[in-house]
């Protein structure tokens, strides 16, 4: 073990990197990320590491592709580098795992449309940056399918379910024919990076889920969850959830995107999560803020970060509404925008 | 033989038999005879130890833990522990780490918590053998020779006791003529329409200190009946006793039974029948605190005879003439207390055959049998099961199984008050002298028995001791000031003895003083236990004055200042009106720092950080208090702490509850009496640095009097349920004060340190805030010791400024509640349905009391209402199955406007018709607190169904419920 950490060290040193990062370093420095930060990030990756199943997947309630989607945009979020790093291992085992859970005619990758959104995600934000050449050697009986041809077919397949909706957007089942603004939001940021990586998304499908989205949008900035305008409580992960896509798809001109994001900035502390918990909403509010108002998001962060140092479990995890292992991902995904090494957080 | 007076003695034989059975395995210890067995101080000392914490109830069984009361009135739980020494107690405390040793006539008692059911059993004793000393044991009478009686007992073994010194003994059975006599507590006398307010049991008495208090039972009085009473009281008599009377009387009456009352001094008995009375004095009560009577009463016969224990009788009524067709039956006693108190010791009812006794037996003994015959005389001997008894005649010979009871008309009276008395969960009770423990049992010579013996230290209940040395010279002695310690396990008298350990300063782990403590009665002090809990009390603090006029005229001067400003953050806010009013001219280094313990430093606040609070003291230029310590910094010594009437402060102090996932953490007050909740990040001399919403804002410290710490921990209200994980940050832990003491002074300041060292008058420690600290003993009220420090803090300053969640909105209970199946649970249900009179959505009036001869389904809504929305597409198709002209769907919209509703519909596509409730009053007809509500309306106008609540199984049992409707109406 010491000896391959060795040869990995080595190899980080004289190797020159043959995949560009999804961001250039010039975009990503700004403030170093402080210290503690990076302590609390560490020791959350190194609680995913250490339980890891050897099949990629982790032993989750929730189990299934969406977590491995998320964990590899945490082990690729730290920096380190995702083929030779720390976490290459990991990181190649999660995809490992995602393409295996695929259905090679639809493309889903089961469970749930949720699952399917972040495992399009995290393949998306691997596409280009992982090497997969040498992705299933020694691999007996497995599906070779490459990143890239993964995320083709679970791009069509996200699609085909939004082409059957009555809504233009998504809901638990992909043949399910209503939708939710959160099961939405998965499927809407999985199309967005898979665009953004360079996959072909049609236009009108990214269309048709954002004016779901302006739908679901009230006159105050509150978004429903489903079947209507409004919304029966607060929920600042759903209002953070449909700013985001509104800024991922590049459509800050419309007038929702101005009203969640002003509904946002009112409630930069407390806030009711809705029934995603705290995690969540943490997860999609750090990208909102990020990706619609930087000042803002240096206020939140700060007090998520202080957040965060209060909740981390001295295995490295955190507690939450999903089991240990999706709550650290989400609490972690949330921290990485310090990062800013994921493609996703570009601005 | 004599007939005549054995006939009626064997009266008060059944009598004394029924009063005196033994409780069995299952019966609490209630039952143990008290009148015969104990005196009432005996008594009440032993039921009071139910009230003794069974700390550990696993040692119960094996290694009973107790309480051990000593004559000063300390106590202290704990456990025996082995001494050979006959005039010492060893007890080790809890709490205690080595044992006191207790003179043993500085004892009161030990007292054990009730078991359930025995130890060692004992149910299969046949006899209760009383004594002339108040002794009581249970056994089977296996010898009789030479005056003495063996005793083959469960728990004690074989034992001989003096024949001369038994007052009786009985068979411990039932017995169909004895109708009550055994207490069953306040349940007997628990009939309607009296209660047993003011009562309380106390072992097998019934005792009040209420005036008017009343027992009102029906205890199967018969036509003929011997009733006794034992009464007790203090001060002057005053009671009433109604025997035979009607129970169901709502009030007492004159007529009321056979009466005996208390009339000035005197005790009468009264009858009054008809239109006749008779009365007689019974008493004089003018020097007397006890009663014991028995009565006899036949009903038929229109007679009363009170008669005294020795058979002295005192009064007789003869109402025979008055109304002999008076009714016989009712079958209750009532007891009236009148005066200041009263207890009742015992009260039985047994059948009477109509013979009063003969107090001219003069007889040593009467034996009773199972047959109803008796024999006197002298009993000689008890062998091969045949009791011998013989009079001046002849001795005759009876079969012992035969025997029921025997009682000794001139029993030897003791000698000489016993040392002590043991009292055992069986019942038992043996009065003698203790000489030594052992780890199982206790070594004991009693008073009747012929031997020592040796009691399992597992069946005793309890230990009084009654020979007591109340010379000084039990008191701690030396130059020390005596106090009291109290913890949850003792409560003792005595004096702290000089100890001390060395300050190693290494900060690691530092050492702990363990006190060590002599109390009362004992010649050695004792070490107590290093993580000591509780208080040392050396004065009873004075209680504060919390009203404080100066704080009030503050208050208004406060009300009068504030004005309403808008357009500014709070932060600024706070800070432009602080500046209206500049500090006051205050000494600049004079602070005042509160810690929670309720310590109260003069001090010079040099700086806040991430860390704590860095001061200086008069002896200490590092002074530090951490976050989690510290509650309140006064800028301005000796100004009061900021004071608003309570309405006020809840408001401040209440967490909305969408804010609880990031509570303020401080609270900053001006000079001028305004509140700003915020996060402190850091300050210095000049600037406080703080967070408002997650803005950074400067303040001049001079504008601020005030910073109270809002702990998270101390979060009140915050349990309420949030389903949603938004739960205010509770992982501070709690303050451990281990090893740690708080001096209280005499003049009501707090100094929480470590104690290093006490001497006679002194004690001295170090304050990791102040330093090394020294009190004398006499300036000190009292010392806290351990975590009871924090249990002690409840009133002091500050203490009341802690933040409260808001109480969450009901409405899942709402939901909850109004999703009962089927909809039929509404009150609303068959009653004619309320008139709906509304515009609709196309402008069109609506009337409901014009619909009749339709089902209509009206559907409470509002487009902010996610559940409405969600089961109106659903609605809107399950109407598609029902002839328009049969069933129709309104949907009643709740104070919207047309503008609101139609892009919502057109949006969902909806196609209803809408009626517009702008003003709520239909909603509020049809108590519609919870949407969706759905109604269905029958042809007949009548409500048939309602349901609160949406989805998709609420309309499925709509629509089930309207196929019904129109089902039933087609039926023949």
């Amino acid at each position: 073990m010491i000896q391959k950490l060795i040869l990995t060290m080595i190899a980080c040193s004289i190797v020159p990197h043959s995949f560009s990062l999804g961001q250039s370093l010039e975009v990503r420095s700004g403030d170093p990320v402080p210290r503690d930060v990076r302590d609390m990030y560490d020791r959350g990756l190194s609680y995913l590491s250490r339980t890891q199943d050897t099949d990629g997947s982790w032993p989750s309630p929730q189990q299934g592709a969406g977590i491995a989607g998320m964990a590899i945009m945490c082990f690729m979020a730290s920096g380190e580098d995702p083929n030779y790093g720390l976490y290459s291992g990991n990181i190649r085992r999660s995809l490992r795992y995602i393409v295996s859970r695929q259905d090679k005619n639809t493309g889903y990758f089961g469970g749930s449309m949720y699952h399917h959104g972040f495992a399009c995600l995290g393949l998306a934000e691997a596409y280009g940056a992982v090497d997969d050449r040498n992705l299933w050697d020694g691999i007996p009986d497995a599906t070779r399918r490459s990143i890239g041809q993964a995320l083709e077919l679970a791009v069509r397949s996200s699609i085909t379910s939004q082409k059957t909706n009555t809504f233009g957007a998504w809901r638990y089942n992909p043949s399910g024919s209503d939708a939710d603004t959160s099961v939405a939001g998965a499927v809407l940021m999985g199309l967005l990076a898979a665009r953004n990586a360079g996959i072909e998304v049609p236009d009108e499908a990214i269309d048709r889920a954002i004016s779901y989205f302006v739908k679901m949008t009230a006159p105050s900035g509150q978004v429903a969850y489903s079947g209507g305008v409004g919304g029966f409580n607060e929920s600042l992960a759903r209002i953070s959830i449909a700013n985001l896509v509104f800024s991922i798809a590049r459509r800050k001109d419309i007038p929702q995107f101005k009203t969640t994001l002003g509904y946002l900035k009112d409630k930069l502390q407390g806030g009711s999560a809705g029934h995603g918990g705290v995690e969540y909403q943490s997860y999609y509010q750090a990208q909102a803020f990020f990706q619609a108002d930087i000042s803002a998001w240096n206020k939140w962060n700060k007090d998520l970060v202080r957040r965060l140092k209060k909740a981390q479990a001295d295995d490295g995890s955190f507690a939450g509404t999903h089991g240990p292992h999706v709550s650290t991902n989400l609490s972690l995904l949330a921290l990485a925008v310090n990062y800013r090494f994921l493609p996703i957080y570009e601005r | 033989m004599h007939p005549t007076p054995a006939l009626s003695l064997i009266i008060l034989l059944t009598l004394i038999f029924a009063m005196h059975q033994r409780p069995s395995a299952g019966q609490q210890i209630d039952a143990i005879p008290a009148g015969e067995a104990a005196n009432e101080d005996e008594q009440a000392n032993l039921e009071t130890t139910d009230s003794a914490p069974p700390r550990d109830n696993i040692a119960a069984v094996q290694k009973p833990a107790g309480v051990l009361t000593l004559i000063d009135g300390s106590r202290i739980s704990g456990k025996l522990n082995p001494t050979k020494i006959a005039t010492e107690i060893k007890w080790l405390g809890n709490g205690i780490t080595t044992p006191f040793r207790f003179n043993l006539e500085a004892i009161e008692s030990i007292k054990y918590p009730k078991q359930t059911s025995p130890p060692n059993g004992g149910s299969n004793d046949e006899f209760a053998v009383e004594f002339s000393n108040g002794d009581i044991i249970y056994g089977n009478i296996v010898g009789w020779n030479a005056g003495r009686v063996s005793i083959q007992t469960q728990l004690l073994g074989a034992i001989n006791v003096e024949a001369d010194s038994i007052t009786q003994l009985y068979r411990v059975q039932e017995n169909e003529t004895v109708l009550f006599a055994r207490f069953n507590g306040l349940k007997s006398w628990q009939t309607t329409p009296w209660d047993t307010d003011g009562w309380n049991e106390d072992g097998n008495h019934l005792t009040t200190t209420k005036p008017g208090a009343t027992l009102n039972g029906d205890l199967s009085v018969p036509t003929r009946t011997v009733v006794e009473l034992e009464l007790s009281w203090s001060g002057q008599a005053d009671f009433v006793v109604a025997i035979g009377a009607d129970v169901t009387a709502k009030e007492d009456t004159s007529g009321d039974g056979w009466r005996l009352e208390t009339a000035g001094q005197n005790l009468v008995a009264v009858r009054e029948s008809g239109d006749s009375a008779d009365l007689a004095i019974v008493a004089d009560l003018a020097v007397r605190k006890h009663l014991q009577l028995t009565l006899y009463i036949d009903r038929t016969e229109g007679t009363l005879h009170v008669i005294r224990e020795d058979g002295k009788v005192l009064a007789k009524l003869n109402t025979s003439s008055a109304n002999p067709s008076e009714d016989t039956s009712e079958s209750g006693i009532r007891i009236i207390n009148r005066g200041k108190n009263l207890r009742v010791e015992r009260v039985s009812v047994a059948r009477w055959m109509g013979h009063l006794p003969d107090s001219a037996s003069d007889a040593d003994s009467l034996v009773a049998f199972d047959d109803g015959t008796f024999a006197v005389g002298t009993v000689r001997s008890l062998d091969s099961d045949r009791l011998l008894v013989g009079d001046t005649d002849r001795n005759s010979s009876f079969d012992w199984a035969q025997v029921t009871a025997i009682k000794f008309t001139n029993p030897t009276p003791p000698e000489s008050p016993a040392q002590c008395a043991i009292f055992l969960h069986t019942g038992i009770r043996i009065s003698g002298r203790l000489t030594s423990v052992d780890s199982d049992t206790c070594k004991f010579v009693g008073a009747n028995l012929a031997e020592p013996t040796s009691i399992p230290r597992t069946g005793i209940r309890s230990l009084i001791i009654f020979k007591h040395d109340t010379t000084p010279s039990l008191q701690p002695t030396g130059d020390g000031r005596k106090g009291r310690l109290e913890t949850a396990d003792m409560s003792l008298a005595g004096m702290l003895i000089p100890s001390s350990i060395n300050d190693d300063g290494d900060g690691q782990q530092p050492k702990r003083l363990q006190f060590r403590w002599k109390p009362y009665g004992s010649e050695h002090s004792a070490v107590m236990s290093e993580d000591i809990s509780g208080n040392l009390v050396y004065r009873t603090p004075p209680e504060v004055n919390t009203t404080n006029p100066k704080a009030q005229a503050q208050e208004l001067q406060r009300i009068r200042l504030r004005q309403q400003q808008r357009g500014l953050t709070f932060g600024d806010l706070f800070l432009k009106r602080a500046d209206e009013i500049k500090s006051p001219k205050v000494q600049r280094d004079a602070h005042v720092v509160h810690i929670r313990s309720g310590d109260v430093i003069s001090c010079r606040v040099d700086r806040i950080d991430e860390e704590g609070v860095h001061l200086s003291t008069a002896n200490s230029k590092d002074g530090f208090v951490s976050h989690d310590e510290i509650k309140a910094i006064e800028y301005v010594a000796n100004a009061p702490p900021p004071d608003l009437e309570s309405a006020k402060r809840d408001r401040l102090l209440t967490i909305p509850r969408l804010q609880k996932s990031a509570p303020p953490t401080h609270l900053l007050c001006s000079h001028n009496g305004d509140f700003l909740r915020c996060r402190l990040i850091d300050a210095n001399a000049e600037t406080i640095r703080i967070e408002v919403q997650l803005t950074e804002i400067n303040l001049p410290r001079d504008r601020v009097a005030q910073i109270i710490w809002l702990h998270p921990e101390e979060i009140t209200g915050s349990s309420t349920i949030d389903n949603e994980g938004d739960k205010p940050d509770q992982s501070d832990t709690p303050l451990n004060y281990e090893g740690q003491v708080q001096a209280l002074l005499r003049d009501g300041k707090r100094v929480t340190f470590r104690p290093l060292s006490t001497t006679a008058n002194r004690i001295s420690g170090k304050s990791h805030i102040v330093g090394p600290c020294s009190f004398p003993l006499e300036d000190i009220d009292k010392l806290i010791m351990g975590n009871q420090i924090m249990t002690e803090v409840t009133d002091i300053a500050y203490n009341k400024w802690k933040l409260q969640a808001a109480i969450e909105p009901l409405v899942t209970a709402a939901m909850e509640a109004g999703s009962q199946p089927n909809g039929g649970a509404s009150p609303l249900i068959g009653q004619a349905a309320p008139e709906v009179s509304l515009t609709l959505l196309d402008g069109t009036p609506f009337k409901l009391s014009e619909s009749k001869g339709k089902i209509i389904v009206l559907d409470f809504w509002a487009t902010w209402c996610a559940p409405c929305m969600q089961t109106m597409p659903l609605l809107e198709k399950a109407m598609r199955d029902f002839n328009p002209n049969e069933v129709q769907l309104i949907s009643i919209n709740l104070q919207e406007s047309a503008e609101q509703i139609r892009p919502v519909l057109e949006r969902n596509d909806l196609k209803l018709t809408v009626a517009l409730d702008i003003d709520g009053v239909a909603a509020s007809r049809y108590q519609a607190k919870a949407i969706p509500q759905l109604v269905v309306v029958g042809k007949d106008g009548i409500i048939e169904r309602l349901y609160v609540g949406g989805g998709s199984s609420i309309v499925e049992q709509m629509t089930n419920s309207v196929q019904s409707l129109l089902t039933a109406e087609t039926s023949p």
